[in-house]
């Protein structure tokens, strides 16, 4: 099977989604159709962002790319192979930092490499130099509730990369911050992605965040879901900031195109 | 001055949730000033109750024999502490409570813990665990006196099974209020089902059961103390059961008192303990605050 895939393109995307269909079942006994075949190729290092309705399964989607849920119908490649059920091909970043209270920051860094199994040295010495890289190692010795929301996400962030997955899913991770945080760790987080050469997936209903950010949106549909329209952004990778392609006069024209697309309806909420 | 009060305002809004432990240290001195009031207070209670209840029997507005009086039940202390009899009930009683707290606690945590990798068998075991919880557990000493004899173990026994069940519940209740997105991230580090328990599901149980060590501790005393009443040959159950049959009411009232001071001990050394085991939790450092100990 895998040997007659694409050959065509010298480099794999990081991931493809193929007709992806999910079906729940209501607690009448009914099925719920969420994702009515879903397909999409995220290239390689790339960062893009799956906008959407609210209720439109962006978080299934989140939970079938990370193997957390099966499809009903398709599948997801990464790197080529099916992922089939397994989980641990991606790095996560979610709403919520889930940072343990009862450890320290050096510590909860080091939980994804724990669990792997390498030794205390081996993870402290990696955790350290991922906290100095982005001026968190003197939070080390500290505990999570001692520390801003801005800097728990950006500790989050880095426990997830100290684990060297390929892909990164973000899934809102900037929606519980204020705004002026939320700017600022935008931008910090794509250049840190960036920097670090990672494919990111960004799950938001902040329409402007994922024009700021992407070099490539696709816009959902109501449920049951399809990819109504894909954007090549790029906006950010323009002007190597986020915060600089929102001053791009592209940026209104993104806006007002993606937000008729969504057809979000006042006063009606899902 | 309006100027001041309006930073002051917009410093509080921004900053609540991370200054909250730097705010503490000031009100350190105040706290301490507090406790001290409520201190004397409580002692002058006492002391105007002793009072009080000295002056009524002297005066025999009441009748010294159904009440006894603070002078007759000192007297009583004294002589029970000097004959040793005191310290080896009381002994017996606490020895009994902690021995049968720590075995039922410990176990009923332990498999309240392990239920977590089975719901199967969980789902299947709830209803009885449930009716096991609601009985008390005081109408089992009959049966247990009977298997285990008067002495310690029927009492040990008794404080065991009155523990463990509490305990089993709700460790097996902690467990199911763990985030899901928490799994869904130990899975994305690809844990095993072993490394998510040691690593998630116990530290972030232990609040939990802790604080159910709390309400343990007093239910094992109970336990030993019914236990004691019923068929027993020392402890400060037995005694106050066997002075009561004498009228001997001073000597009551010494054994109230005594159980008082143990059940106010034990209660701080397992608050104590939770302190010390959870320093990250801040609300075990607010709930020992108002325990008031």
């Amino acid at each position: 099977m895998s040997s007659v895939a694409y050959e065509i393109t010298t480099e794999k995307p990081a991931i493809q989604v193929q007709d992806i269909t999910k079906t729940f079942l209501s607690a009448e006994g009914d099925d719920i159709h969420v994702l009515a075949g879903i397909t999409m190729d995220i290239p390689q290092k790339e960062f893009v962002s799956i906008v959407g309705p609210s209720g439109c399964g962006k978080s299934t989607i989140f939970n079938i790319i990370a193997g957390l849920l099966e499809p009903t119908t398709g599948n997801v490649l990464v790197g080529g192979d099916d992922i089939e059920r397994k989980t641990g091909h991606v790095g996560y970043m979610m709403q919520r930092d889930l940072l343990l209270p009862w450890r320290s920051i050096l510590d909860n860094v080091t939980l994804g490499l724990e669990v792997k199994g390498l030794s205390k040295k081996e993870r402290n010495e990696l955790a350290m130099t991922y906290l100095a890289r982005y001026g968190l190692d003197s939070f080390a010795k500290s505990y999570p509730s001692t520390l801003s929301g801005g800097m728990r996400q950006r500790v989050a962030l880095i426990r997830t990369l100290v684990t060297q997955p390929d892909i990164i899913l973000l899934d809102e991770p900037f929606s519980a911050l204020d705004y002026q945080t939320r700017l600022v760790l935008e931008d910090e987080i794509l250049s840190i992605l960036k920097n670090e050469g990672k494919t990111g997936v960004l799950i938001t209903h902040d329409i402007e965040e994922a024009i700021s950010v992407s070099d490539r949106i696709f816009v959902m549909s109501k449920r049951p879901t399809y990819v109504k329209q894909t954007y090549e952004v790029g906006l950010a990778a323009e002007h190597g900031s986020a915060m600089k392609a929102r001053t791009d006069a592209r940026f209104k024209q993104y806006f007002e195109t993606i937000w008729s697309e969504l057809d979000i309806q006042m006063g009606r909420s899902s | 001055m309006e100027n001041a009060s309006r930073t002051i305002k917009l410093q509080d809004s921004k900053t609540s949730s991370p200054s909250k432990r730097r705010l503490l240290k000031p009100h350190k001195a105040a706290s301490l000033r507090e406790w001290a009031v409520a201190m004397a207070w409580r002692i002058v209670i006492i002391a105007v109750l002793i009072a009080a209840w000295e002056t009524v029997v002297r005066m025999e507005l009441v009748n010294a024999f159904l009440l006894g009086s603070p002078s007759a039940i000192l007297d009583s202390a004294i002589a029970m502490l000097q004959s040793g009899q005191l310290l080896t009930d009381a002994l017996a009683t606490v020895n009994a409570t902690v021995i049968g707290f720590v075995v039922g606690s410990l176990l009923g945590s332990m498999i309240g813990l392990l239920l977590w990798f089975s719901s199967k068998l969980s789902r299947v075991i709830d209803p009885f665990v449930v009716a096991l919880n609601g009985v008390p557990k005081i109408a089992l000493a009959p049966m247990i006196i009977i298997w285990f004899g008067s002495g310690i173990f029927s009492k040990i026994a008794l404080a065991s099974v009155a523990t463990f069940i509490v305990a089993l519940l709700s460790a097996y209740q902690a467990t199911h209020q763990i985030d899901q997105s928490q799994i869904h991230l130990m899975k994305s580090f690809g844990a095993k089902r072993l490394q998510m328990f040691t690593k998630i599901i116990v530290p972030s149980s232990l609040p939990w059961i802790i604080s159910a060590f709390r309400i343990n501790i007093g239910l094992a005393l109970v336990s030993v103390v019914g236990g004691e009443f019923i068929s027993s040959n020392k402890g400060l159950g037995h005694m106050i059961f066997v002075e009561g049959n004498l009228f001997n009411l001073p000597a009551v009232w010494v054994g109230v008192f005594t159980l008082m001071l143990v059940a106010t001990c034990l209660y701080t050394c397992v608050s104590f303990i939770e302190k010390r085991m959870l320093p990250w939790n801040e609300n075990t450092q607010q709930s020992n605050k108002s325990a008031g100990v």
